[in-house]
């Protein structure tokens, strides 16, 4: 037992005063009474022994002390489990993601339930250790920093809530572990719904690690964990919704559900599934609709916990065409590769234009074909198709083989399922290698001849770049298969594809957590709650927001994106450890268990009723 | 004790409305003396009252031979009888009535006076009497008006002390043939046993006479107003008692004293003894009326 506010002890100093009163007081209130004889016959009926009045009266004497010093208890905060190890701060690192709005079979979120943990466990508190507070998310935020003020404390604390965001728990248990160092010994108790993070407990044994699991017994959850709407080519209104769905792992059966939508108020068809618990499912969904419909998605699984990874909501993209431009000196120009580009041109999907290398830069193009040729200053913003490259620019790592190059009657291909390689038949191609290309950073050989890459992708300093080391003009059979112009559109197509999609969704478009640029001084969000569209203004003065809503935004100048959570950690919601209770401290922490408020005030009520029974109804006097 | 002003005792606006009253007495007995009440009796007085045929052993001084010689039938005359009686006051002198509360002590003090005024006004003989440990006499008989400030005087002075042997007082009060009239007795009937209140009263009913007891008690000794441990000191012995008293005791307290009244209206009533009950916090004009109408003593005079 420890008393939490030893300070209320100075309380019992007014002690003295029953204790006076029970020994000077000793004579009773006189009153004349005319009718002595009815009183006379009253007191005979209890009538009692000298000895039984004054051993009453002793009870009488120590029931008031303790009805006295039960309250000096109460405010002195009386605690069954004394806090050993004379810690001096508490940091909480509380888990504000989104995972901690799983409700349980009650109804309680998960945050809610870690408020009413924290809560009972500051109670428990002694008033001189300091607190701080530390929310997380994808960036933790210090609340309260360290003080001993409880009750702006827990102001504070009721102030928050869950947002739909991804949670990242390594940097904020840095920054929990940089307050707990300020004042040591000191103890970090982080609250989630979530496993601790590895290389929590830290090398400071000054600073001891507590985790207080607030997650669920049982875990059901199904959420959608990738998303992209993308316009069909060559197809006018079509559109196709690639989503990933996701069953948690803690998940105790296989889960069956499906998925339903609108597009404005169209409804889709229903798709159903059936997942295993961890299973992750990609699906493809065919849409029609115009640029700029809303097209809604919702997850219908019984007894699903987490709704926020239920529901997209996103705008159908708009259709511009690829607009590819085309440098390279005009007597150097592979015909072949002029052919198959302007075989490709297609009147609002995609747009070729040809310049010389002296016109270059130029500005408002998708993708930059540099052909036989490499600018000297590589452009960091653009990416790039590189047709037999003359030499080393850029990320380019090239050396020529000379006029006559190098033939092979057959290439391998390395990675088949690249999408550059969509639907390119690599089996009958004979081509001729002009240069040979050192594979720069994540560049990836694709196809192979002789042991050396002849055609690699992948992505230099955040933008894409297809290498292509052999010329066309120069080989035999690959400038006249069908597979050339697929070649050349899939790696425009590819390169244009991530700028593409940021740019058709808006920056910042995905997932929730990120900072966007807003104009105009609000943001006006539209979501998705119980099936029906919600809107709401945010007021931005600053200018720059976090997207902490999932639904579609629109700032003043007229710019929409869309904002999900998309996060396969925080959709695998995890359960409770079996033979471990939600919130109990490990083994050997110095935690107090809680305090005896309500004990207290039980015992206290109970001597009240046998006060009033004894003393008052039967009148044992 | 406090004293007591005269007006406080003879209020002259409640006496004249006393003269229109008089005293009427429920047992029809006759009374050796003559005096100017009506009786239902017929008498020798000279205000006729009425004819009824002439019996034998009858009067024939009383016969009307005016009447015989019209309707040849005899007839006497009936005349009212006035009689005279004697009033009898008797005030309960115990500490008890004048402590802790003082409107007993008032009440029964004015009570007295008007019943003595009522009486004199009627023509009666009006007789006061305290009662402690016995009843003894404060004043002869009175007749007359002119006497009432005598009898005020006499109660101004009366002093409240001792206590009230109720059983004791009562068998040793003998008004005697020659004082037969109404006794008034007001007393709290606070005695040293409430057990032997019927026994005492007993008396009330030998006596020759209509008797009425008049209980007068306090508010608060009925329903005491108490709580916790107190030291209750008799007023009347000086007895002192600790007492835790509960809610409970004193709900037991006022069942007992309740009980205790009922007991006494029964003991009066059993012996064709008048009782009423008087709280003192009631009016007293009212109080006053409603007695001498229950005892049939209220007479009109135009």
């Amino acid at each position: 037992m420890q008393f939490l506010f030893p300070q209320a002890w100075w309380l019992t100093l007014l002690g003295i005063l029953p204790v006076a009163l029970y020994f000077f007081k000793r004579r009773s209130r006189s009153v004349p009474v005319s009718t002595m004889v009815f009183f006379r016959w009253l007191a005979e009926q209890h009538q009692d022994s000298a000895w039984l009045r004054r051993l009453k009266r002793w009870i009488s004497f120590i029931l008031t002390m303790i009805l006295f010093l039960g309250p000096v208890f109460l405010l002195a905060r009386l605690s069954r489990t004394p806090f050993s190890g004379g810690v001096r701060n508490v940091v909480i690192l509380l888990d504000r993601s989104a995972s901690m709005g799983a409700v349980d079979a009650a109804g309680v979120t998960r945050f809610e339930a870690a408020r009413q943990l924290i809560r009972s466990r500051i109670q428990a508190l002694p008033e001189q250790v300091g607190v701080a507070l530390v929310v997380y998310d994808s960036r933790p935020q210090v609340i309260e920093a360290r003080g001993t003020q409880r009750r702006a404390f827990l102001a504070a604390l009721d102030a928050l809530q869950a947002d739909p965001v991804a949670g990242d728990a390594a940097a904020a248990l840095e920054t929990a572990r940089t307050l707990a160092r300020l004042e040591t010994p000191a103890e970090i108790w982080q609250v989630s719904d979530h496993p601790a993070p590895s290389g929590s407990v830290g090398p400071d044994k000054e600073v001891r690690f507590v985790p207080l699991s607030v997650a669920l017994p049982v875990a059901t959850n199904v959420g959608f964990t990738a998303f992209q709407v993308r316009k069909e080519p060559l197809q006018a209104g079509r559109y196709t919704a690639f989503v990933q769905i996701s069953a948690n792992r803690a998940a105790p059966r296989a889960v069956e559900g499906r998925i339903t939508g609108r597009i404005g108020e169209a409804p889709l068809a229903p798709r159903g599934f059936r997942l295993e618990p961890g299973e992750v499912r990609g699906l493809e969904l065919p849409l029609s609709g115009v640029k700029g419909q809303l097209l809604r998605l919702v997850l219908e699984v019984p007894g699903d916990a987490l709704e926020v990874d239920n529901t997209l909501l996103a705008p159908l993209p708009e259709s511009r065409p690829v607009v590819a431009v085309r440098v390279g000196r005009k007597e150097q120009v592979d015909p072949y590769a002029h052919l198959a580009l302007q075989s490709l041109v297609e009147e609002g999907e995609l747009k070729i234009w040809s310049v010389q290398p002296e016109n270059w830069p130029v500005r408002d193009v998708d993708v930059a074909i540099f052909d036989n040729w490499l600018p000297e200053a590589w452009p960091t913003d653009l990416p790039a198709v590189v047709l037999n490259p003359p030499g080393s620019a850029g990320p380019v790592r090239a050396r020529s083989l000379g006029t006559a190059g190098l033939p092979h009657r057959e290439i391998q291909e390395v990675v088949p399922g690249h999408p550059v390689l969509f639907r390119v038949s690599g089996s009958r191609v004979a081509l001729t290698q002009s240069c040979v290309v050192e594979p720069v950073g994540s560049l990836q050989p694709l196809w192979s001849a002789g042991g050396e890459p002849i055609l690699l992708a992948g992505t230099v300093k955040g933008q894409r770049l297809v290498v292509m080391a052999f010329s066309p003009r120069q080989s035999e059979r690959l400038p006249m298969t069908a597979s050339f112009p697929l070649l050349m559109g899939n790696s425009i197509y590819w390169c244009a594809e991530g700028r593409r999609q940021e740019e058709l969704m808006g920056s910042g478009n995905g997932r929730t957590g990120k900072l966007v640029e807003v104009s105009g001084g609000e943001l006006r969000w539209t979501g998705l709650r119980a099936g029906e569209l919600t809107r709401q203004v945010e007021r931005l003065p600053a200018g720059v927001a976090e997207l902490r809503r999932s639904g579609v935004w629109e700032d003043g100048s007229g710019r929409r994106g869309a904002a999900h959570l998309l996060s396969r950690e925080e959709s695998d919601l995890t359960a409770a450890r079996t033979g471990a209770e939600a919130g109990s401290p490990p083994p050997g922490s110095g935690l107090v268990s809680g305090g005896m408020v309500c004990s207290l005030i039980g015992f206290l009520l109970v001597l009240l009723l046998l006060e009033n029974v004894l003393f008052h109804r039967w009148a044992l006097h | 004790m406090d004293a007591m002003s005269g007006d406080d005792l003879f209020d002259a606006g409640f006496l004249d409305r006393l003269r229109a009253m008089f005293l009427k007495l429920r047992k029809r007995k006759k009374l050796r003396r003559k005096g100017i009440q009506r009786s239902p009796s017929a008498g020798l007085t000279r205000e006729f009252k009425d004819y009824r045929q002439y019996v034998r052993q009858d009067d024939y001084r009383s016969i009307d031979w005016r009447l015989y010689a019209r309707l040849e039938r005899m007839f006497v005359r009936l005349y009212e009888e006035v009689q005279e009686f004697h009033v009898h006051v008797i005030v309960d002198a115990s500490a008890s009535m004048a402590r802790p509360f003082g409107e007993k002590r008032r009440n029964a003090l004015q009570l007295a006076v008007a019943l003595s005024y009522l009486g004199l006004v009627s023509g009666h003989r009006v007789s006061l009497y305290a009662m402690r440990d016995r009843i003894t006499g404060l004043l002869p008989a009175q007749k007359g008006q002119g006497n009432i400030q005598r009898i005020v005087e006499t109660l101004r002075g009366l002093e409240f002390d001792g206590a009230t042997r109720l059983r004791q007082s009562l068998a040793g009060f003998r008004p005697g043939r020659e004082r037969y009239g109404v006794i008034f007795v007001l007393s709290d009937l606070i005695g040293q046993n409430p057990d032997l209140v019927d026994d005492a009263l007993r008396h009330l009913g030998g006596w020759p006479g209509e008797s009425h007891l008049i209980q007068i008690f306090h508010p608060w000794e009925q329903a005491p107003e108490l709580d916790g441990e107190v030291e209750l000191v008799d007023v009347e012995t000086g007895e002192g008692r600790k007492i835790w008293l509960t809610r409970q005791d004193l709900q037991r307290y006022t069942e007992s004293f309740n009980a205790y009244l009922r007991v006494a209206e029964r003991a009066c009533l059993s012996r064709q003894v008048d009782y009423l009950a008087w709280r003192t916090d009631g009016p007293f004009d009212e109080f006053f009326l409603e007695l001498l109408s229950r005892g049939s003593v209220l007479a009109g005079k135009a």
